[in-house]
């Protein structure tokens, strides 16, 4: 059962790809943050160039929202197959609710033969409407969000002003835009009723994509090269960084494929730049091997790796969290890594930035692991927190008498020399080698370097878990029940935990943002609860397994693997099933 | 005019690419020529999403699946694996963009070809990585604008020049290698011809115009196609057991028409365009060379 709130919307466009889904959508929550309202979005689209079954839904509300959200409010159908997918109760949109009784689905008038059922209609002429204005069958989609506009009872000008600002330079399309929505929006008041929202409008915000924010958080972390191979959903931070090298002073290069991407990102990082790659899980395996050499040779290394449905190709358009053996095993042998799960958009953003120095501190690899649905969706920010402080780590003088490249030390870490500095004359092996970097590749003949060279390096992750901020939690105070959560499932997690809550159950969450090492302090957190949970958009619980070993406990498995994110309703429900509140809900 | 197109179809409709598509086009003329004993081996691209989804399927021969870089490979295996079993009369294809080949699977393109698998190479060539969302690749021309290479306030275009497979191919020494485009089908699939009676590893680059990467009317592919020639940006040649043919038989017309036909090079000025004439010009008379060059077969 979904509440509907007062002070929420859901908003859903749905159309085939190609049909200008997506834009219609971006701006919506373009809308809503200019308004004053606080939003996030979700794409639902296939690996398909044109046609296929698409739809972006956009969830707005005064208060925070954290997730795409139960219910829907408005139906905007571009074609007929919209108008009956949506309505119909008997279709599973990987979790997504149908329209309900109180929803309106807003549609062309020449879309007459669907199936009737208990929600209203607001047959429109969007076609007609949109003709008088242009020849392009696009502009219908601005008429149908102008009567979305009119239901919600936004203002129109701050919709008019984002249709300007999208259409930019073209300004005579704009206005063309503004005139239709403008008649679409008149036509819905006069002759229908507005759902009665009631806003309280707060200052603006700005739309950011978690792509997005990974790309911004390392340009705040001193980000001066990315180079990296397109794949999807890693894609969207490859773009921004390139739109915006020259303003960023980022230099971006696409090179003939992932192998070229990580190590040329190790090559600047060697010469003393800040540089990062990115990938999905198949670009990600071919980075493999370079992992490692980062790792060994102790050039530091920042990874965006976003994960989407696998294996193989997968589903190359859908969200899935199976990456984590991959980036917990890549490489031959033990070195230390470091690997961070933003949760969602502002995490993305400050943990990236925290990368940044993290891996030039510890001089080896560091992963910012999201996923299809954290990368690629919108959510509203009011601002970021731009202080920070670039920290170069421990770095040689010129011309240090004996100079040692890998000094032995407590901390493990030992003083990095760049490229062009005078003296410190060294080598950076990938073979085994002494403090000075000469190879010792023939354990044979000196079993004790290799042995205090191991230790050393593995020895920074301790120095690491020291610096660890405590694992952040959700509701935990008196809780019975804990959940497992990592990366984007974040948001779905803590408003399941609210439904439950407010049903009495004492329920809560850990964050697992830092994903390797592992936080001590976990054990702590799940010690004496009656069960645990572990939410992953994957099929074994790869996080859950490990922590299981690490902590000894039995986390109980809720996942999901259809290549969509969660949703709060169902999660919640589950919950209530496994422990017993609830009869066993019987579904497909 | 009797056409010496084959009739027979082993692509049927139920694609899924876009309208105006080279590439699709590309693959029903090398299936025409090829006939119904082929197997297909396709990378990551275009291709991997155009055959079709559920319920459809639009090839009337076997495909497999291979991973990005890994075309040549795939092909090599496929070969060996059907000559064991005595199936030596089947076409083996690689179809591979220019993504696929230009960029991450040169390498194991370079080792098929080398090893003398009895194999076709096809590289449908739309200029980009037309399937992710319009990157650039190294066989993007110079001056065209991508989303890796965008010209907003800033004009990123391509700066670099068009990294031309088939003639690393020739240096490489393959026994067959050519150009085509889908404008003159005749043309390709005479070739296709010419490559079956080779006995080794072929190379065939096919310009496949891509509305959706280049940003022109979907209704315009053939006419671009054909301009490429003409402006002479995309040379037809033949390369045959070490002989060396360039097609000289079509009218020129200047770099600008095809340049113009475009929006992917809209953003150019009359230096810029002057800067492709030029290359063009050169690239032309090396071209005119490599026909008294490769006059006879080098082997050992």
């Amino acid at each position: 059962m979904t509440i509907m709130r007062q002070n929420e919307v859901i908003i859903r466009v749905a159309g085939a790809a190609g049909d200008g889904v997506q834009s219609a959508g971006e701006i919506l929550i373009r809308t809503f943050a200019r308004s004053g309202l606080y939003a996030t979005s979700y794409n639902y689209y296939q690996d398909i160039i044109r046609g296929g079954e698409s739809w972006y839904q956009v969830r707005a509300s005064d208060v925070k929202v954290k997730n795409q959200g139960d219910g829907l409010d408005i139906l905007i159908a571009l074609n007929q197959d919209g108008v009956e997918r949506h309505t119909n109760p008997d279709i599973n949109e990987g979790g997504a609710s149908p329209l309900g009784k109180d929803g309106i689905v807003i549609f062309d008038n020449s879309i007459k033969n669907y199936t009737k059922r208990d929600t209203n209609y607001c047959s429109m002429p969007l076609a007609d409407i949109a003709a008088k204005y242009s020849k392009n069958t696009l502009l219908k989609n601005t008429v149908g969000l102008g009567a979305a506009i009119a239901a919600t009872g936004i203002d129109f000008n701050i919709f008019a002003d984002v249709i300007r600002d999208q259409f930019g330079k073209k300004g005579e399309i704009a206005e063309l835009n503004v005139k239709a929505a403008k008649e679409g929006y008149d036509y819905y008041l006069a002759n229908f009723k507005p759902l009665g929202k009631k806003f309280k409008f707060g200052k603006k915000k700005y739309t950011i994509s978690g792509g997005m924010a990974v790309a911004l958080g390392a340009v705040a972390g001193g980000l001066k090269m990315y180079v990296a191979y397109p794949m999807t959903p890693a894609s969207s931070a490859l773009h921004f960084l390139a739109q915006h090298a020259k303003k960023y002073g980022v230099f971006v290069k696409i090179p003939e494929d992932e192998i070229s991407a990580i190590n040329t990102t190790i090559g600047a990082n060697y010469a003393g730049i800040r540089a990062m790659t990115g990938s999905s899980g198949g670009g990600f395996a071919l980075m493999t091997e370079a992992v490692g050499l980062s790792g060994m040779t102790e050039v530091p290394l920042v990874i965006y790796e976003a994960q989407r449905t696998g294996p193989s190709t997968g589903l190359p358009t859908k969200t899935e969290q199976g990456d984590l053996n991959q980036v917990l095993g890549a490489s031959q042998g033990d070195f230390p890594r470091i690997v961070f799960a933003p949760g969602d958009i502002e995490e993305s953003f400050y943990l990236t930035r925290e990368a940044m120095n993290i891996a030039e501190k510890y001089q080896t690899p560091v992963f910012i692991m999201s996923d299809l649905y954290l990368a690629e969706h919108y959510d509203t920010i009011d601002s970021f927190d731009l202080n920070f402080t670039i920290d170069h780590g421990l770095r040689a003088k010129d011309n240090e008498p004996d100079y040692k490249r890998y000094l032995i030390t407590e901390t493990g870490i030992s003083p990095r020399a760049i490229p062009g500095q005078p003296g410190n004359m060294h080598n950076e092996d990938s073979d085994e080698h002494n403090e000075y970097g000469d190879v010792v590749s023939d354990a044979v003949t000196n079993p004790q370097d290799r042995i205090r060279m191991m230790q050393k390096r593995m020895r920074k992750l301790d120095t690491y878990i020291e610096e660890m901020k405590p694992t952040p939690t959700y509701r935990i105070q008196d809780a019975d029940y804990v959940i497992i959560q990592w990366g984007s499932t974040k948001g779905a997690v803590e408003e399941a935990i609210d439904i439950l809550r407010s049903k009495g159950i004492k329920i809560g969450a850990i964050e697992v943002k830092n994903v390797f090492p592992l936080n001590p302090d976990i054990g702590t957190l799940l010690k004496n609860r009656k069960k645990i949970f572990a939410v992953e958009n994957n099929y074994s619980g790869q996080l859950s397994k490990y922590i299981a070993a690490q902590f000894l406990v039995k986390p109980e498995l809720i996942t999901k693997y259809d290549g969509e994110a969660f949703y709060p309703n169902a999660l919640a429900e589950e919950i209530e099933v496994r422990i017993g509140k609830k009869n066993e809900v019987i579904r497909e | 005019m009797p056409t010496s197109i084959p009739k027979q179809e082993l692509m049927a409709p139920g694609h899924t690419a876009c309208h105006g598509c080279g590439a699709t086009l590309a693959m029903r003329y090398v299936l025409k020529a090829l006939g119904e004993k082929t197997v297909v081996s396709v990378p990551a691209s275009c291709w991997a999403v155009i055959p079709g989804a559920m319920p459809f399927r639009t090839l009337d021969v076997p495909m497999v699946y291979t991973p990005f870089a890994a075309t040549g490979a795939s092909i090599s295996g496929l070969r060996e694996g059907l000559d064991i079993q005595g199936k030596t009369d089947y076409n083996v294809v690689g179809f591979a963009g220019d993504g696929g080949t230009a960029d991450i699977g040169l390498q194991g393109l370079s080792g098929a070809m080398e090893r003398g698998h009895n194999v076709f190479y096809i590289m449908y060539d739309n200029e980009g990585y037309m399937n992710t969302g319009v990157q650039r690749s190294g066989s993007t021309p110079y001056g065209a604008r991508t989303t890796t290479t965008p010209v907003g306030k800033e004009r990123d275009f391509k700066k670099e020049n068009k990294k031309i497979v088939a003639d690393m191919m020739i240096a490489q020494n393959v026994p067959y290698v050519a150009t085509a485009t889908v404008a003159y089908p005749e043309d390709l699939i005479k070739k296709i011809e010419h490559a079956k009676a080779v006995n080794g590893p072929k190379f065939i680059q096919i310009l496949a115009p891509c509305p959706t990467g280049w940003y022109y009317p979907p209704e315009k592919t053939i006419e671009i196609s054909r301009l490429a020639v003409q402006s002479r940006m995309f040379p037809l040649y033949e390369f045959v057991e070490g002989r060396f043919y360039l097609n000289k038989s079509f009218k020129p017309v200047d770099v600008s028409e095809y340049v113009k036909a475009q929006d992917r090079f809209k953003h150019l000025n009359e230096d810029e365009i002057e800067n492709l004439r030029r290359y063009v010009e050169e690239r032309w008379n090396q071209l005119l060379e490599w026909e008294k060059l490769y006059s006879s077969p080098i082997k050992a």
